[in-house]
């Protein structure tokens, strides 16, 4: 039998490497925040062979005296944190205290500190995370850290790394990142003896045309703007910057470069009228909030965090954007919602807002916030002209409707649009209790098997909110006396033992207890495909629809509309103009 | 194929029978009339598979045969001549010609073969019944019958014949419907029914001259013919729900009220009520009715007070307003009279006084108030 032991450090150290440096540029990467957090003026880099013989940092910030020197290559020792409740207050970059001894179990590093001007400094060498020479030198206050053969003791991570090409390119995107969001330190960056960056101490919008090249900034639009404890600034660039490909898409985040699919799609929403489908927005956002509302301990690499609240981020960097571009036209499907009171449609913002922050909602369905905001502006723009360019509806194969709006054709589809507005309505139900119970002259009775009796038990309060009344009849037999009021359409027959089914599969998919009976029980209340609507109907419904939180998709995460740009039509009749 | 008949008698003919072409069919056959020549007679029949029609004209027979019209084009023409003998023909090659004077026209067919046979009915367990009682009988049930198509029972109108009355129950279980019918008299044996809502309409519409309905019985068809003019239907197969169960004998609070004061409170509430539960709010007192609704999600809401008679205990009981609009336009009576037990229990509502004969009592279904 095999004996269990205790792992040595340095292998827990090469097994930490594995989650830290993955690469070259993660290297860097660290090496940059620790300068930061030194308070480092002046950073200077030198890269050879694209980061595989050397990758070297210089400051000129604080440095450590021999003890902190040894104590740096301990793991999780951190100068940063020193409390778990620290955690919670990271203002600092590299504060997980792995990144000195995960590069160093990988690598030889050679590093020079001192933490005064007084010329004396300390040298450290490591070999493969051991310490194997240590004397006092002379060097200026500051700290050089120089990473030697990186991977030369894993050869399988070595043989991961990506051709030259890629790995400088990951460099160069690393030192980007990091000189725009600190563009008043000067920065110098050399691979192979050729200085390729030169930055002097700026303001961001120097920073961005000595790093992307002139009139940059005639190109970009300033980012300025505070809600909800969430201060976004930083610019954007103007349609003509948008490219067919990423790379200049920089978000920060209490000046850490971080990356997020959700943040970046409330940019791409924001805009949306000015993009081509397919094109990539420049922009160099950075966020501020307070540090507890984040949660930064996601991934050891760091770019990835956590929001405590993602929506209301996301609906104020969809705000931020919004108001910084020029004034536009705004078209949403024009249902009758967009004559309605204002007063609503403000009612209905401020909702959404206090609402995002029950943030037991799904992260897809954040797409797209904020739509019944530009409805609003939509009515306040309505003149008689407008009102007779405003157009029928249209149901088409049972299924779809389709509404002529400003700039083209929205298509929504009629069952999933209903979702959302039933999945929004029952997750209110949960908290308001509004739904109020249809009774019923037949009781249905519902007859469960082991395993669907198990999850009724679970769901019974929460249907009962919904307007289920149900009553015990036998074994796993039940009655079902009332149904949520106002289901017209809904089979009662078999909808509740569907739901149970649906929930169990909403929670595979990771919904909240609560959503996922929110979302089965929509799926199965909704109009369906082939119910025909009366135009009074299909109004009804496209005015919940853009009265909801996130009208653009279905709780499923599938779209409830789209929209068909005239350009396209357009562009497809090969019209020139 | 070949006759002539007068534009007017052929479009009088044809058109209710056109009424039940499905105008898009997975069989394109069935979107065709099906029409045969027999001395004088010009029998047209169409069906959906479910429903089938067959009325007869008398033409000048030139050839007796049989075709297959296309029965919207075929409609539309014969409509926009003038009153003036028409001639049709179908050609060998299945071609159909329709002229008159100087106005010749060929419509493509199809071929007769193809069409399904229509099924017919012998007359046996026949009830005659003036057609306006039984118009007037469907007019007031089709309101409350299901659309759950998986529950087909309650899609259809429960017909009921027995000795001395014919029935109709419709339900979609939040409502009721159930109207009685005394009759002249009826010799054959009881039958039970399921009609499809879609044959009952349509019996509706044929029913509008004076005249006599006979009805015969089949286990699993029902035929409705008006003279030359018959309808035959599938039925819905199963058992309808035990609606006498559910019909409330002990609703001992009672509530009169002029039927149209009553019926515009309502009208009016249920403008501001919320658009998807409808729902209002009835406040009975002793001296007075309170209709009261409030839509919060819309920021709506209004009051009114309806005199009333009202003998029972003070409660409140909320309703679907668009359920209670749909009962008080079956009221023909200047008032209207309530029977309710609970808040959560079944309420009847009937005319205040039956016509001769008749006998109607719907019921509604509460909203539970949270």
């Amino acid at each position: 039998m095999a004996e269990i032991r205790i792992l040595p450090e340095q292998v827990v150290n090469q097994i930490a490497a594995g989650e830290v440096v993955e690469r070259a540029a993660s290297v860097l990467k660290e090496l940059i925040e620790n300068s930061l957090d030194a308070g480092a003026t002046h950073i200077n880099i030198v890269i050879k062979k694209h980061g595989r013989d050397l990758i070297q940092v210089v400051d000129d910030g604080g440095g450590m005296s021999r003890g902190d020197l040894h104590l740096a290559f301990e793991r999780h020792a951190t100068s940063k944190l020193t409390r778990v409740e620290d955690l919670h207050r990271i203002r600092t970059l590299g504060f997980r205290g792995e990144a000195l001894p995960s590069i160093a179990s990988v690598s030889y590093v050679e590093i020079r500190s001192a933490p005064r001007a007084d010329g004396k400094a300390t040298l450290l060498r490591i070999e493969a995370g051991n310490i194997v020479h240590e004397e006092p030198v002379a060097g200026p206050r500051g700290t050089s850290t120089s990473v030697h053969s990186l991977f030369f003791n894993t050869p399988a991570r070595a043989r991961f790394l990506k051709s030259d090409a890629t790995e400088l390119a990951h460099l160069v995107r690393v030192f980007k990142q990091y000189v725009l969001a600190y563009p008043e330190i000067s920065w110098t960056f050399v691979h192979d003896e050729t200085r390729e960056y030169n930055l002097p101490s700026s303001s961001l919008l120097i920073r961005l045309e000595d790093l992307l090249g002139a009139g940059l900034a005639g190109k970009v639009l300033p980012l300025d703007f505070e809600a909800g404890g969430v201060r976004v600034s930083g610019v954007i660039g103007k349609p003509e910057l948008a490219r067919r490909s990423r790379g200049d898409q920089y978000l920060f985040l209490l000046r850490r470069p971080i990356q997020s699919g959700l943040l970046h799609s409330a940019v791409k929403a924001a805009m949306r009228e000015q993009l081509d489908e397919g094109s990539w927005p420049f922009y160099a956002v950075f966020l501020d909030v307070e540090p507890v509302e984040v949660d930064v301990n996601v991934h050891p690499a760091k770019l990835e965090v956590r929001f405590a609240d993602e929506k209301r981020v996301h609906a104020v960097l969809y705000r931020a954007v919004r108001n910084a571009l020029p004034n536009q036209i705004l078209d949403e499907p024009m249902g009758r919602g967009v004559g309605r009171d204002e007063r609503v449609g403000f009612e209905l913002s401020r909702r959404a807002l206090a609402a995002v922050s029950q943030s037991e909602e799904l992260r897809f369905a954040a797409e797209g916030a904020h739509l019944q905001e530009t409805a609003l502006r939509e009515a306040r723009e309505e003149t008689p002209e407008r009102a007779l360019f405003r157009p029928a509806m249209f149901q088409v194969h049972g299924r779809y409707l389709i509404s002529q709006i400003s700039s083209g054709l929205a298509v929504i589809d009629q069952h999933a649009a209903h979702e959302r507005v039933l999945f929004e309505r029952a997750q209110r139900g949960f908290r308001e209790r509004m739904f109020n119970s249809q009774q019923l002259l037949f009781p249905i009775l519902l007859e469960l098997n082991p395993e669907e009796n198990a999850i009724f038990r679970e769901l019974q309060a929460d249907l009962a909110h919904l307007g289920f009344q149900i009553r015990e009849f036998g074994v796993r037999t039940y009655s079902i006396e009332s149904v949520p009021a106002g289901l017209k359409r809904a089979s009662e027959a078999n909808m509740v033992h569907a739901m149970i089914e649906e929930y169990t599969e909403f929670r595979r998919a990771e919904f909240a207890p609560r959503d996922a009976l929110a979302a089965s029980f929509a799926c199965h209340a909704a109009i369906r495909s082939g119910d025909v609507l009366t135009p009074e109907e299909m109004s009804v419904l496209v005015d919940e629809l853009f009265a909801t939180q996130f009208p653009l998709t279905c709780p499923h995460g599938r779209p409830t509309v789209i929209h068909i740009k005239l350009s396209e039509l357009d562009r497809r009749f090969k019209r020139s103009e | 194929m070949k006759f002539t008949a007068s534009q007017s008698s052929l479009l009088a003919g044809l058109q209710p029978v056109a009424g039940i072409v499905p105008a898009k069919s997975p069989m394109p056959v069935l979107t065709h009339l099906l029409a045969e020549v027999s001395g004088n007679t010009l029998t047209v029949s169409a069906t959906d598979l479910e429903l089938s029609m067959e009325t007869k004209v008398e033409v000048k027979g030139l050839k007796d045969g049989r075709a297959l019209l296309p029965a919207r084009k075929f409609l539309e023409e014969i409509r926009e001549f003038p009153d003036v003998p028409i001639t049709v023909e179908a050609t060998e090659s299945g071609r159909i010609k329709l002229g008159a004077e100087d106005k010749n026209y060929d419509l493509s067919g199809e071929s007769v073969q193809n069409y399904p046979k229509v099924p017919s009915l012998e007359e046996k367990d026949m009830l005659v019944l003036e057609r306006s009682r039984l118009r007037r009988m469907i007019g007031k049930v089709l309101f409350a019958v299901s659309r759950d198509e998986l529950r087909p029972q309650l899609t259809g109108v429960y017909f009921k014949v027995s000795a001395d009355e014919v029935r109709m129950v419709t339900t979609d279980g939040h409502r009721l419907v159930k109207i009685m019918q005394k009759h002249g008299g009826y010799k054959g044996e009881m039958h039970e029914s399921i009609v499809p809502a879609k044959a009952m309409s349509t019996v509706a519409r044929m029913c509008e001259r004076e005249g006599d309905v006979h009805i015969s019985f089949t286990p699993n068809q029902i035929g409705f013919r008006i003279g030359n003019t018959t309808l035959i239907t599938k039925l819905i197969e199963g058992r309808y729900p035990n609606y006498e169960a559910v019909i409330p004998s002990e609703n001992k609070n009672t509530l009169t009220l002029d039927l149209e004061q009553f019926h515009a409170s309502v009208r009016r509430a249920a403008i501001v009520s919320n658009e998807i539960s409808r729902q209002i709010r009835l406040k009975l007192r002793s001296d007075h009715l309170q209709v009261t609704v409030e839509d919060i999600e819309q920021g709506n809401e209004g009051q009114e007070t309806v005199p009333c008679t009202y003998v029972g205990e003070p409660m409140d009981i909320g309703y679907n307003a668009g359920y209670v609009l749909d009962v008080l336009k079956q009221v023909d009576t200047p008032e209207v009279a309530f029977e309710l037990g609970t808040p959560t229990s079944a309420g009847i509502v009937k005319p205040s006084e039956q016509e001769k004969d008749e006998d109607l009592l719907m019921l509604i279904m509460p909203v539970r108030l949270n």
